[in-house]
């Protein structure tokens, strides 16, 4: 009789452990067989291309976790970087290139103007944003819903304004270029600075959540917005804060991604918000607010770039790919609702 | 006395009977709060995303390499 009970119980704990841990299950078993078709993959040259990659969308998706966390989300995000990386890139663009956006400038600018630049366009957007889930009490959803398109719009317009019609904005001066795409050569091999900078928002974005009064601000509003208010929470400024924090990281990473792709057209930063947002599920970022820390966010970027790497690396129909993408992040949120579920 | 400790214990059942009243009332209204799946309905779905996501990877895999 006790047998069958630590049997039961087992076996349980077993199912839970699996229904649990199903995402980091699968994406084990992806590696393992990636690796067993071309034991190439497992190479540490190729594990820097996926932080690279990672680390701009890591950037993103560090702004968009507030957000979640605040039990809301930011389908803007991909537009307003796209705007943001055009105006920044259009500042960097070689002095001897003939087409470029501003002739006028015939030398190279201080790299601080277009990241500022950057940044302030991103801040506006989010400000624009976080006024409206404030102040206006709209939904994070609908409100970012519609700043995504009038940040295409703008990017569009912005683009097209260009002498010779609209061409994609590229021909940066060497500055930037190494500025984003050097690395530091450690024994034998380069630390891409890229994945410095995404280590170094992380940081500074952990000590906003964990070491400040907006971090906490942003976790009991999340949590239990009416209990927040009670405890003397400024709600509205709290969210605004968690939205300038954005706007002011979104704006980084549009700089850092002019520089990885070298060239910005309307397409850039199309679909950057389902991977942030995908990314935060999947590091344990919770829909339903209050929960979600920084090494989860950074988890569930990598494992969400891992992912598009194998499938990639496999040579996966790219049709396919987002098929399984999208069934990888329905996976995570089903496992999110269900802690919720189990829990009460 | 007994009178006395009755009617003590009847209020503090009255008051115990408010807390969790209380509690319910400020429950935070979430995301997730109108869900009405069961623990079971949960598995199975979380179950059923699982083996579509592995058919359709291996699917993706045999068409690239041995198709």
């Amino acid at each position: 009789m006790g047998e069958t009970k630590t049997r039961k119980w087992d076996k349980e704990r077993i199912n839970e452990f699996l229904l649990n841990y199903a995402l980091y299950i699968i994406l084990g078993i992806m590696i393992i067989v990636v690796i067993c078709i071309n034991p190439k993959f497992l190479s540490v040259s190729n594990f820097i291309k996926i932080l690279t990659q990672a680390s701009t969308r890591g950037i993103l998706a560090l702004g968009v976790a507030g957000m979640i966390v605040l039990a809301g989300t930011d389908l803007s995000a991909g537009r307003i970087l796209g705007c943001c990386a055009a105006v920044s890139a259009s500042l960097v663009q070689s002095v001897t290139y003939a087409s470029r956006m501003y002739p006028g400038i015939t030398e190279d600018l201080p790299l601080i103007l277009p990241l500022l630049a950057s940044i302030t366009i991103g801040v506006i957007f989010c400000m624009i944003n976080g006024f409206g889930v404030a102040k206006l009490k709209l939904h994070a959803f609908i409100v970012s819903l519609g700043t995504q398109l009038i940040a295409f719009g703008c990017t569009c317009i912005y683009i097209d304004s260009q002498e010779g019609g609209a061409q994609a904005i590229s021909s940066f001066n060497e500055k930037f270029i190494n500025f984003v795409n050097g690395s530091f050569p450690i024994g034998n091999f380069k630390l891409p600075y890229l994945i410095c900078y995404f280590a170094i928002a992380a940081v500074v974005v952990w000590i906003i959540w964990n070491k400040t009064t907006l971090g906490k601000n942003m976790f009991a509003i999340g949590g239990n917005m009416e209990a927040a208010a009670v405890s003397g929470v400024n709600i509205s400024r709290s969210i605004m804060g968690v939205y300038l924090v954005a706007g002011v990281l979104y704006g980084i990473a549009a700089f850092l991604e002019a520089g990885r792709i070298q060239s910005v057209n309307t397409g850039t930063g199309l679909n950057y918000d389902l991977d942030a947002i995908s990314g935060c599920v999947i590091g344990g970022v919770s829909f339903a607010g209050g929960v979600g820390t920084i090494p989860g966010v950074i988890i569930g970027v990598i494992i969400l770039q891992v992912i598009n790497y194998s499938l990639n690396f496999l040579g996966v129909n790219p049709y396919l790919q987002y098929i399984i993408k999208g069934l990888i992040i329905i996976l995570a949120v089903s496992i999110d609702v269900r802690k919720y579920i189990a829990k009460k | 006395m007994d009178d006395e400790q009755k009617v003590k214990a009847e209020a503090e059942q009255e008051e115990n009977q408010e807390l969790p009243n209380t509690t319910l009332m400020s429950m935070k209204e979430n995301v997730y709060d109108h869900l009405n799946v069961s623990l079971k309905t949960m598995n199975r779905v979380i179950a059923l995303l699982v083996i579509a996501i592995i058919v359709f990877t291996t699917f993706g895999i045999w068409q690239a390499h041995i198709k």
